[in-house]
């Protein structure tokens, strides 16, 4: 090494850690980028006007948790299994297909879920599903059943729906579940979604973020905080 | 003669966050530095400058700001106790006296480029600013003609839309200038030419420009954000140090994808604020530009 040369130095990263220049310059690798990927998650929930969007991408962000990251945001064990499902059936429901119409119809229309379970396994992913179809051969007796909330009559009900519901089904039927499907999980996601950005994303990655998705960056004063992220 | 070398350059220090590389001025290496006013760009084309000297390389300082930043050279170690021989180009009908050799641009020959190891063309020692874009002009297609060499020359270019401007007042035509200034990069190292270049929006220059370069080196962004085919950086960087960092600091994205972080040693010679260089290094002039105290990086 000549003279010259001492007065050129470079290092790697692993050489350098604690040092003032890497600790002021670079973003710290793997916590940043879980960070940045929730915050990303969540962001695109905010923005997305569509509540099945919105709902997946508040179960992804729970997805891209470890199971110790995942019981600081749930801590019921069974809980966080039907949260998998239900990004399950949101992937389905996501899904609704609509189909061409025989000539007798008379114009109705007819669709299917493309659902990701068997039917045998309805009831442990439907049970979000509380308002039931009425067929023509129900007995008085299993309407009452089902109406009480029997558990039995419950499942051999959800693996109907499941059945029905993935061959060819009333269009209607299939949007109302889709309804149901919303308006239980939605309050769940929007308490999951507070809790991810509680515990694992900082204001200032938030700031950023929203600043990147909204576009305002630099459009506004310096004193509007989501605008003004970097 | 190295061994006897008694001034030596700044330090440079870089960590390299994604890739590793040795930096090594002993290569005609094209180099861009982005940042806002008073960010540290001269100062790091200077250390650039000094490491080149103190590899047997000479420096061209061509542009600098109209307080004649570039003048600081004169009160550096490297003429002051290296003693390296200096020469400042001057405007034909500007009269300069000074201690240091002086002589017309248009008397100018590739010998003295070559001879010189530190050559100043200075806005002050012009009648004007067009007197000194042609003047670059021919300076830079005599150096075009070098074919063979012994040292390199860096060529210190303080506002990189200058160096497109020069070649307009000699081809009068923006696409051919343009065409130009892109083949003066492309084709430096193979006239032994290494170019550092400083511009304060990296959109002032075009992406065909900056893909030439070797290392651009990225300094306080100040309310500036980093332009959108660069956003992806600041996954790398912390936004707040890109807006703030200190002047001895700087980012680091070379041509290789290597993307660092370092620090400069500041040379105590660079002209400081409101400092009015002709008087402190006695040069009087006679027809320059008007010389102004308030423009140019501190």
């Amino acid at each position: 090494m000549t003279d010259q040369e001492e007065n050129i130095s470079v290092t790697k990263l692993e050489q350098s850690e604690g040092s003032d220049i890497v600790t002021e310059a670079f973003r710290p690798a793997t916590q940043d980028a879980l960070e940045r990927l929730l915050s990303n998650e969540l962001a695109l929930a905010t923005f997305s006007a569509d509540p099945l969007e919105k709902i997946r991408h508040i179960l992804e962000a729970y997805q891209l948790l470890d199971e110790d990251q995942r019981k600081k945001v749930e801590c019921n064990k069974e809980k966080r299994s039907q949260l998998i499902k239900l990004h399950n059936c949101t992937i389905s429901l996501n899904r609704i297909t609509e189909l061409s119409p025989p000539p007798d119809t008379y114009g109705s229309r007819h669709g299917f879920i493309p659902w990701s379970f068997a039917n045998g396994k309805a009831s442990s992913y439907l049970f979000w599903i509380t308002r039931y179809f009425t067929l023509k051969d129900m007995s008085e007796k299993t309407i009452e059943y089902l109406k009480n909330g029997d558990k039995e009559t419950w499942n051999r009900h959800y693996k109907w729906l499941a059945k029905y519901t993935r061959g060819y089904a009333m269009l209607a039927d299939l949007l109302s579940i889709r309804t149901e499907y919303i308006e239980y999980t939605m309050p769940l996601c929007i308490a999951l979604l507070r809790k991810i950005h509680e515990e694992f994303i900082t204001p200032e990655t938030w700031k950023e973020t929203i600043g990147l998705f909204s576009g305002r960056r630099g459009k506004r004063s310096e004193g509007g905080a989501a605008s003004t992220p970097f | 003669m190295k061994a006897e070398q008694q001034v030596h350059p700044s330090k440079i220090h870089v960590v390299w966050r994604r890739g590793f590389e040795h930096i090594s001025f002993k290569q005609p290496l094209v180099i861009l530095a982005l940042g806002v006013r008073g960010g540290g760009k001269s100062v790091f084309l200077e250390t650039v400058g000094e490491h080149y000297l103190a590899n047997g390389g000479n420096v061209f300082d061509l542009f600098g700001a109209s307080s004649g930043e570039g003048l600081a050279w004169l009160r550096s170690p490297w003429v002051e106790k290296e003693d390296l021989s200096v020469l400042l180009i001057t405007g034909d009908d500007v009269s300069v006296s000074c201690s240091w050799p002086t002589k017309s641009w248009k008397d100018m020959t590739l010998s003295d480029l070559e001879r010189n190891r530190i050559v100043i063309s200075s806005t002050p020692l012009y009648s004007d600013k067009n007197e000194e874009f042609k003047s670059a002009g021919k300076l830079l297609d005599l150096l075009f003609q070098r074919q063979g060499w012994s040292q390199y020359i860096n060529m210190i270019v303080r506002e990189s839309a200058n160096l497109f401007y020069s070649r307009m007042k000699i081809r009068q035509d923006m696409l051919q200038s343009k065409a130009e200034g892109i083949y003066l990069i492309r084709e430096s190292r193979h006239h032994g030419l290494s170019l550092s270049m400083d511009t304060q929006k990296l959109t002032s220059v075009d992406s065909d420009f900056r893909a030439l370069c070797d290392y651009i080196i990225i300094k306080s962004q100040g309310v500036l954000s980093l332009p959108s085919d660069y956003r992806w950086l600041y996954g790398f960087y912390r936004p707040e140090w890109l807006r703030n960092m200190k002047p001895y600091q700087f980012g680091i994205l070379t041509s290789k994808g290597s993307i660092g972080a370092g620090t400069n040693g500041l040379p105590f010679w660079h002209k400081r604020p409101r400092e009015h260089l002709l008087r402190v290094l006695g040069i009087n002039i006679e027809s320059g530009v008007e010389l102004t105290n308030n423009q140019g990086d501190p």
